[in-house]
Formats: C-alpha cells, sequence, structure tokens
C-alpha cells in the first residue's frame, strides 16, 4: 500500500511538472500570437517572483511598481527570443529580471573603484546558527533589502542567485577582488543585523560580532 | 559559522515568494504588449515546398533513370536476337571510322561481304570465364549475359562498317521489373512517411510554487535522446589504389547515383556537443562501360575482315551495413534553424558486390564469381548537416563524405584493389526525446 501510494505520488508530481512544462510553451505560443490573456496569465504567475527578487535587490516600495513594468515589458518583448531547448521559462526569466535590475541600478551610478586595492580582512564570524534554522521570510527579506547599495547586488548575486565572481565582475563591471571584497561586507552586514532582529528566535547565536 | 553555512542559511531561507501588495495586479501595470509577431509563413511554406519538390525530383529522376538504361540494354537484345539468328541479316545500325584498325596488308584488297553470323568465333582466351561463354558455342547457340558488337568491314570501302549489336541473351524483362519495383518502393517509403501529430496542450491555471529559484553557476545538463531517420543518395568514387587493370578501370566506369537508409540515436551532452551511434545500409553504385576486342577474323577467299568487339555496359554495386560512431556539435541560427557538425568512423560489414570488372589480363568478368567473402572495413568521414525545427522535431538535410582508412580487395585471383570515396545527400527526420 505504502508503495503504491509513493508511486502514486511520483506520477503526480512528473505529471505536474510535465503539464506545467508543456503550458509554459503553449502560453509563449499565445503570446507570440499577440494573445493578451497569455500575457495576463504569465504576469499573474510570475509577479510574487518578480517582485521577491526586487525586493531582495534593494528596489525600494515606491519603486518596485516602476520596476515591475519595465522588467515585464522587457520579458514579453524578448519572449520571442525565448528557446525551450537551451533553459526553462523561470530561469530565463530570473536572468532578464535581474539584468535590468541591475540595469537600473547602473544608472544610480555607484562607485566601486575605491574598493579596487583594498584586502579582505578575514574576521572569523561569530555568527552561528544552523542552517536548516527557519525564521520568517518576509522580515528576512525586509532586512536584507536595507543593506547598503553597494554590497546588496554582490550579495544577492552570489548568495541567492549563484553567479560566480568572474561574472559578477562582469555584471557590474568591477574587478573580481572587488566583488569578493563587496561580498565579504555584505555578509557581515547581513550577521550584524540577523543578530540584532533574530536574537531571541535563534537560540543558538555565540556572541555578538 | 563559515562562510557556505551562513550563504546556505541565507538561501534557504530566501527561496519563498513575498506576498505581492495592492495595486500590482495586471489592470493596475498597463504594461504596453508587444505587437503579434509576424511571420511570412506562405515564403517559409514556398521554400520548404521547393526543397522538397527538389529533393523528391531529384530522387526520382536518378531512379528512373537507372531503370531505363537497364531497360533499355534489354529491349536492344531481344530485337538485335531475332533479326540477327532468324533473318540472318546485317543491319546497319552505326557507322564508324574504323581505319586505324587496318592492317596494311589488307588495307588495298577487295573483298566481299559474307554473312558473319556464320563466322565461328575463334578462342582468345582460354583461362576467362566471360569469353569461354562466348566462345565454346557455335554461332546459333551462342548465350552470354552481355551484348557482342560485330563490326564488319570491308577493306575497299574506307571509313564505313557494318555495326550490328548482337546481344546473344537477353535479361528478362520480370527481372528488370523487379529491380525497377525495388526502386519505387523505397521511394514511396519516403514520402509517406509522416510525422506524429503535436500533442494538444491546455492554458495553464497554476504553477509550481515549490520551485527554486535557479542558479545559473550550476545550470542544469539540458541532455537528451534524439532518433533519426534519413534516406539519402550517394555518389562514390572506387580509388583503385592497386592491380594492372586499375588505369583502364578508371576510364571504364562512371560515378552513379547510389542509395542509403540510415538510423541513429543522438545524446546531447552540453553546449551544443553530442554523441552518436547508429547503424545504415549503403548501396554505392557505378556504371561500367567496356568495349573488349575479340578476334579478327579474315575470310582469305573473299578477303572480308571482320573485327568482334564486346561491349558490356554494366551497373556495379557494392552494398553494405556500417556503424556509424561519432559525435560533433550544434549550432542554431534563430529559432528554429540550426547545423550539426559531426566526425564519424565507420566500422562496416561488406554484404556483397555485383556487376563487372576487369580482371588481371584486363578482360571482363563476372564480379560475383571471383568477388571475396564478405569482410569489415572501416571508414571515417564528417557530415554537415542543416536542420529546422519543429517542436521535438527537425527534418534536415545533409552533405557528408568519407573515405575508407584501409584497402578493400575486390576479387579473389587479383591484385585488385580499392578504398572507396563516397559523397553523400540525404534527407530525414529526427525526434528529440
Amino acid at each position: 500500500m505504502l508503495t503504491e501510494n509513493c508511486l502514486l505520488n511520483h506520477f503526480q508530481i512528473f505529471y505536474q511538472i510535465f503539464t506545467v512544462e508543456n503550458n509554459e510553451i503553449h502560453l509563449i505560443q499565445e503570446c507570440l500570437k499577440g494573445n493578451q490573456s497569455a500575457f495576463k496569465a504569465i504576469y499573474e504567475n510570475y509577479q510574487g517572483y518578480v517582485y521577491t527578487i526586487c525586493i531582495r535587490y534593494g528596489v525600494s516600495v515606491i519603486e518596485v511598481k516602476d520596476s515591475m513594468q519595465i522588467i515585464f515589458m522587457e520579458i514579453f518583448k524578448s519572449i520571442k527570443n525565448y528557446d525551450a531547448d537551451k533553459s526553462k521559462f523561470k530561469t530565463w526569466l530570473t536572468r532578464i529580471t535581474i539584468n535590468q535590475i541591475l540595469m537600473q541600478k547602473r544608472k544610480n551610478q555607484i562607485d566601486y573603484a575605491i574598493l579596487e586595492n583594498e584586502k579582505i580582512n578575514l574576521i572569523e564570524s561569530t555568527f552561528s546558527v544552523s542552517v536548516e534554522e527557519q525564521i520568517d521570510t518576509k522580515i528576512l527579506h525586509g532586512i536584507l533589502s536595507k543593506m547598503p547599495v553597494k554590497y546588496i547586488s554582490v550579495f544577492n548575486l552570489f548568495i541567492i542567485d549563484g553567479y560566480s565572481h568572474k561574472e559578477i565582475a562582469q555584471s557590474l563591471d568591477i574587478a573580481e577582488n572587488t566583488s569578493r571584497i563587496l561580498l565579504h561586507r555584505g555578509r557581515i552586514w547581513a550577521m550584524k543585523e540577523l543578530k540584532v532582529h533574530f536574537k531571541d528566535t535563534i537560540s543558538n547565536f555565540k556572541k555578538a560580532l | 559559522m563559515e562562510n557556505s553555512e551562513f550563504d546556505k542559511f541565507i538561501k534557504s531561507n530566501t527561496h519563498q515568494e513575498l506576498d505581492v501588495p495592492e495595486g500590482l495586479d495586471w489592470e493596475n501595470m498597463n504594461i504596453p504588449l508587444p505587437p503579434p509577431e509576424k511571420k511570412n509563413r506562405k515564403i517559409i511554406f514556398m521554400l520548404w515546398f521547393g526543397l522538397l519538390f527538389f529533393a523528391a525530383g531529384s530522387m526520382i529522376y536518378f531512379y528512373a533513370k537507372n531503370a531505363n538504361q537497364n531497360e533499355a540494354i534489354a529491349l536492344d537484345k531481344s530485337e538485335k536476337t531475332s533479326s540477327i539468328l532468324e533473318t540472318e541479316t546485317i543491319e546497319k545500325i552505326v557507322a564508324q571510322d574504323f581505319s586505324n584498325k587496318l592492317t596494311p596488308a589488307i588495307s588495298g584488297d577487295s573483298v566481299q561481304i559474307t554473312n558473319t553470323a556464320q563466322i565461328p568465333f575463334s578462342q582468345k582466351k582460354d583461362n576467362q570465364k566471360g569469353l569461354n561463354q562466348l566462345t565454346n558455342s557455335t554461332t546459333n547457340t551462342l548465350i552470354i549475359k552481355d551484348s557482342v558488337k560485330v563490326k564488319t568491314f570491308v577493306s575497299n570501302i574506307l571509313n564505313q562498317a557494318n555495326l550490328t549489336e548482337v546481344p546473344l541473351a537477353a535479361i528478362s524483362k520480370n527481372e528488370i521489373n523487379q529491380l525497377n519495383i525495388a526502386s519505387i518502393q523505397s521511394i514511396n517509403a519516403l514520402l509517406q512517411f509522416s510525422f506524429e501529430k503535436k500533442r494538444e496542450l491546455n492554458i495553464p491555471t497554476y504553477f509550481v510554487a515549490s520551485e527554486k529559484t535557479p542558479n545559473p553557476k550550476k545550470k542544469k545538463k539540458k541532455n537528451g535522446l534524439s532518433v533519426t531517420f534519413s534516406f539519402g543518395l550517394n555518389t562514390f568514387n572506387q580509388n583503385y589504389q592497386a592491380g594492372p587493370q586499375a588505369e583502364l578501370l578508371k576510364s571504364a566506369e562512371e560515378s552513379a547515383i547510389g542509395n542509403s537508409y540510415n538510423l541513429g540515436l543522438e545524446y546531447h551532452i552540453k553546449k551544443g556537443f553530442f554523441t552518436s551511434v547508429g547503424v545504415s545500409y549503403q548501396r554505392l553504385h557505378r556504371t561500367f562501360t567496356f568495349s573488349e576486342e575479340l578476334e579478327t577474323e579474315i575470310n582469305y577467299p573473299a578477303f572480308q575482315k571482320t573485327y568482334r568487339t564486346k561491349r558490356v555496359f554494366y551497373n556495379n554495386y557494392f552494398d553494405f551495413i556500417e556503424l556509424n560512431i561519432g559525435g560533433g556539435k550544434s549550432f542554431s541560427f534563430g529559432k528554429n534553424w540550426g547545423s550539426q557538425l559531426a566526425l564519424n568512423i565507420n566500422p562496416s560489414f561488406k554484404i556483397k558486390s555485383t556487376g563487372r570488372t576487369l580482371d588481371d589480363n584486363e578482360s571482363i568478368i563476372d564480379i560475383e564469381d571471383f568477388a571475396t567473402k564478405p569482410k569489415v572495413f572501416v571508414s571515417a568521414g564528417a557530415e554537415v548537416r542543416l536542420f529546422y525545427k519543429i517542436n521535438s522535431n527537425r527534418v534536415f538535410t545533409s552533405f557528408g563524405y568519407k573515405q575508407a582508412l584501409s584497402k578493400i580487395k575486390l576479387l579473389n585471383n587479383s591484385s585488385l584493389s580499392f578504398q572507396p570515396q563516397v559523397l553523400s545527400v540525404t534527407l530525414g527526420v529526427s525526434r528529440d526525446f
């Protein structure tokens, strides 16, 4: 009985993934034909995901509507270039979203030059928490979104979106070493802030920085 | 706490989506939508229709051409046989200049025409099977598979000769029809090949919410399996390597169109690279045209000189099965178009070779009577493929070149060997899984 349930579950998961992938392809085909319902369906399915990325990268609540409008406009404009064989739709959409956010940030002209020759001071981290520990996602996003603009892009690109320092350096037009420094500072900043906010929630903090 | 652990902690707590605040719904966003993509479907359709029409037309043309050649030989033989053997008259078919064949001793003599059908053939080469068939018979019961031209030359009429084609055993029409039917069936098989119908999809209403944030650093491998089937036309050069008759054969043989059927599997690794394995049946084809002077008969009382020339036309086939092992890289041009470049190594198994060739004495022989046993040889080659993608199906055409790496011995009692060089064009379909 247990085996049957397991098989049924696996089948349901497989069917779900299979259906979603096929539906995405169908939706994209409908978008190419100019079907407004398809555009709406894509927006409604991914608005939460795009919104979360915007907040993570420090887009303010005031700017988020404009940012999302630009991002989805770019997604719809580029949808004809999407190739299902090369990547999943969500991966492709993530790339466009991040690129658009970085482009908007570039307009703010953050000066990374002073960090070029700085050496990383390897301070041993004293923040200690179990990896399995779950904390309030909304609050965590809120904290991280307040990270200084210099660090936030590198922090998100490296830790959450999985870019390498080389890729980050190319995206932000900075040196790889600068990227490492920014990440290190971002980590220290995040640890400090987390300690303040989750002092009561997380039990095994060792000591403050 | 190490950095990696901290990173894992952050990542595991940020993959959930936030609730979208009010005011960000579709109606309030006013996102300008791009215009529908205009595809000039008529032009694409016409291009494809033209390509397919050209490919199908070429195949039919070449098959029809080969079939007609066989038929023409058979008709000639049957007509001439009855006219020569029954009525014993000589027909003037072609007048040719044979002045260079005159011997000085008889060039000025006056002679009379006698009935050439009554002149017995003399044996020229005892050890030749083809000639034995020809010469060990009397005129009326002469049996040979190929046509024989008997040229009667009258020495006082220079620059003229009576040339009569004397086919002495016609290929039966049934045999020829069977060959033609086999060719037509192969074309029909290709034309009837149809694609699987596209699966109908429903408009989605939900998506899997728990999908993790994609990680570009650790891209998932886009592996996949493709099954391909193709039909091809090929032409080849024997590329003779050894044998005293090799030079003569180069002028006697001409390229003709052969065919191939290929079935393969492709495994796509990553970044467009793939490995492939497959099997194909190849039939290489060349025509053999050779005129062999048999002997000269001189009727001294009448001073009549008769040249006999055996003219053979035959379709030579070389059949083999090959295993295709290789790999290559795919390139995309836009959304649907692409190309593949592949390098293959082909262990091949020779099945049979048929037709006519020359032995070491430069006499015509039937290949099957002296053919070497089926054997394995290896060839290597390259292929360029151009494809058009329709969902997970591809229609492709390809151009390939390959050469045998080892010499292949053609005849048992001969040093004749060759290394085929094959050029091929294929039309096929593949499906991704």
